[in-house]
């Protein structure tokens, strides 16, 4: 079941054909970006970021990398110690009011005025907005609906679960429809359904909006983001497209999720000469193919052995969809690099 | 509760009226603000009835040191919580959207000074009427009156506003009060003892009788500056400390 329904709050009029590509015009762009907490810990260290117009980028970092400080310092809730931060080419200060009536922005885990019910508190911010009151009446009562709290309007906040308060911080942000959306762990403490519906709605908002989301969920980011970022001790170790950051690891291995007679069928495959090694494990079986054999030669020849033997097929993945592979090579790359990472563009 | 829609007004809010009237509503609806309406009015009129002798400018005396002796811990405890107490909700909530900073802490300022007035004023206008009905009124002066009802509620709205200051500062909503109250209880009993009538809350009080009956001196005009001008201090302090303060989540 589907918490967010994105056809109340996505106008039907989608971009024009081509819009999304022109990805030219800088959202979020970061210069030497640094701060440094009481002179002892480095949170940001010399962040150089780009987001164009029209991407969804998927920030990652293990948990203390420095994602949460970065989408503070995007906001102006804390100042930088070093460095710039632009926002639709404008500098980002404390009070960029301005400014930031054009993000729409989720913490992990929001809070909300306890006493306040949705519609109070929706009321609230469409006023802070400077909406006037048919406009916040309008939008509010489609928010409302659309996030599946109008059984919940009037109730009071402090009773709600994690998956609702979710739920009306989606609300809030998308109160004035603004350009861009800077979800922190927006899948935190949520069902898979919940995560799901999330996830869905910020694939239809990336349509039209520029996202930048952090999460520690690999599946997630991989699923909706065009483009990614890796952070790691305050440090981009790798910034560009998703596509890019899979290739790092491309290898010539196909993992198979199998039903039925699978020792049959790796005793067949063992026999063929592209055949480097196969590994079992339970139900998962890897092959991994001869240099020379690429993926889809490898993905052709799995193909064909299944058909012949006795075996149904459940999953079959390539090294390239195993983002997780590229990101833990990325960060022990990174750290391996030692001093050289002082130096390294 | 939407006072402009209910005018039907084509006015589209500011992020300080919006924040002036959430936080005025929540503090309505507050159990502290209904127990200390009840409690002050209580008191206020066993004071105002019990001793038979008092003349009625005395009685609104008395009172009066209830609200600086008595009543101000319970201003402090309103003041000194108004930002540390949700500072984990309005970075987040608030202050990420189009709301600059100021505009949050004079918003905060105006809306917890509003709701202190309101009480003081609406409690010592009702007990003081009662009081002229039953006791002997003397040479009660009604702009004497004024000026000293006014006087101390420039006392209260200066305690207010250093409780929101001191409550910027610190993120701790209990070192805050304590803060408040050292620094308030500090200012009663040192102004006198160190002959600085003008910052002295009791001198006001010791006087407030006498002021009633139209009395007026260079101490009180130097006290009107006194705390108008450090309450003007204090509001710019917590405006330019909060526009440089980190707003961490917790």
């Amino acid at each position: 079941m589907s918490f967010v329904h994105a056809n109340y709050i996505i106008p039907k009029t989608p971009f024009p054909p081509g819009v999304g590509l022109k990805m030219s015009s800088e959202v979020i762009k970061t210069e030497h970006l640094t701060k440094i907490y009481d002179g002892k810990h480095i949170a940001v260290n010399d962040v150089n970021l780009t987001v164009s117009r029209g991407m969804v980028y998927g920030f990652l970092g293990p948990n203390g990398a420095g994602k949460t400080t970065l989408i503070r310092l995007l906001l102006g809730l804390i100042t930088p110690t070093a460095g710039k931060i632009r926002i639709f080419g404008q500098t980002m200060t404390p009070n960029s009011s301005e400014l930031r009536k054009r993000i729409g922005y989720l913490p992990t885990n929001p809070r909300f005025p306890p006493e306040m019910t949705p519609i109070r508190y929706l009321n609230f911010i469409g006023k802070v907005l400077g909406m006037n009151k048919e406009e916040r009446t309008t939008r509010l009562s489609l928010l409302i609906r659309a996030v599946d709290l109008l059984p919940y309007a009037s109730k009071e906040i402090k009773g709600f679960s994690t998956g609702m308060m979710t739920r009306l911080g989606l609300a809030a942000i998308l109160m004035n429809d603004p350009e861009l959306l800077i979800l922190d762990e927006p899948t935190s403490g949520l069902d898979p359904a919940g995560r799901k519906s999330t996830m869905d709605l910020i694939m239809e908002l990336g349509m039209r909006k520029t996202i930048f989301v952090s999460s520690h969920i690999l599946s997630d980011i991989d699923r909706v983001c065009t483009h990614i970022g890796i952070i790691n001790q305050g440090k981009i170790i790798f910034s560009g497209k998703v596509t890019e950051m899979k290739k790092l690891i491309v290898d010539n291995t196909i993992q198979l999720e199998l039903e039925g007679d699978i020792e049959g069928f790796i005793t067949g495959l063992r026999a063929l000469p592209e055949v480097d090694g196969v590994n079992r494990r339970g139900h998962w079986v890897q092959i991994s193919f001869k240099p020379g054999i690429t993926v889809l030669t490898g993905a052709s020849i799995v193909i064909n052995a299944i058909k012949k033997s006795h075996v149904e097929l459940i999953t079959i993945s390539t090294s390239t969809t195993r983002i997780e592979d590229a990101f833990l090579k990325l960060l022990e790359e990174e750290e391996a690099d030692g001093f050289l990472r002082a130096v390294k563009p | 509760m939407d006072f402009f829609g209910r005018l039907n007004l084509e006015i589209r809010p500011t992020p300080f009226c919006a924040i002036f009237e959430a936080d005025i509503l929540t503090l309505i609806k507050s159990k502290i603000m209904l127990a200390w309406v009840i409690i002050s009015f209580f008191f206020g009129c066993l004071i105002v009835i019990s001793n038979p002798l008092a003349s009625a400018m005395d009685r609104i005396q008395t009172n009066m040191w209830m609200f600086i002796y008595i009543w101000s811990l319970i201003i402090i405890g309103i003041s000194a919580s108004s930002i540390s107490s949700e500072s984990g909700v309005i970075a987040d909530s608030l202050l990420s959207r189009s709301v600059k900073r100021y505009e949050y802490i004079l918003a905060k300022v105006c809306s917890r000074c509003t709701a202190v007035l309101v009480v003081y004023l609406t409690v010592i206008f009702v007990l003081s009427l009662i009081a002229v009905r039953i006791a002997p009124v003397d040479d009660l002066d009604t702009w004497g009156w004024l000026r000293s009802v006014l006087m101390v509620a420039l006392i209260l709205i200066f305690l207010t506003i250093l409780g929101v200051t001191v409550s910027t500062i610190s993120s701790s909503t209990m070192v805050s009060v304590i803060l408040v109250l050292l620094a308030w209880y500090i200012l009663l009993v040192a102004a006198p003892s160190a002959q600085m009538d003008m910052l002295s809350p009791g001198y006001l009080i010791d006087h407030a009788s006498r002021i009633m009956t139209g009395y007026w001196d260079t101490t009180l005009w130097q006290m009107a500056g006194s705390f108008s001008g450090i309450s003007t201090l204090l509001i710019l302090i917590a405006v330019f400390y909060f526009e440089g303060k980190d707003l961490v989540s917790e």
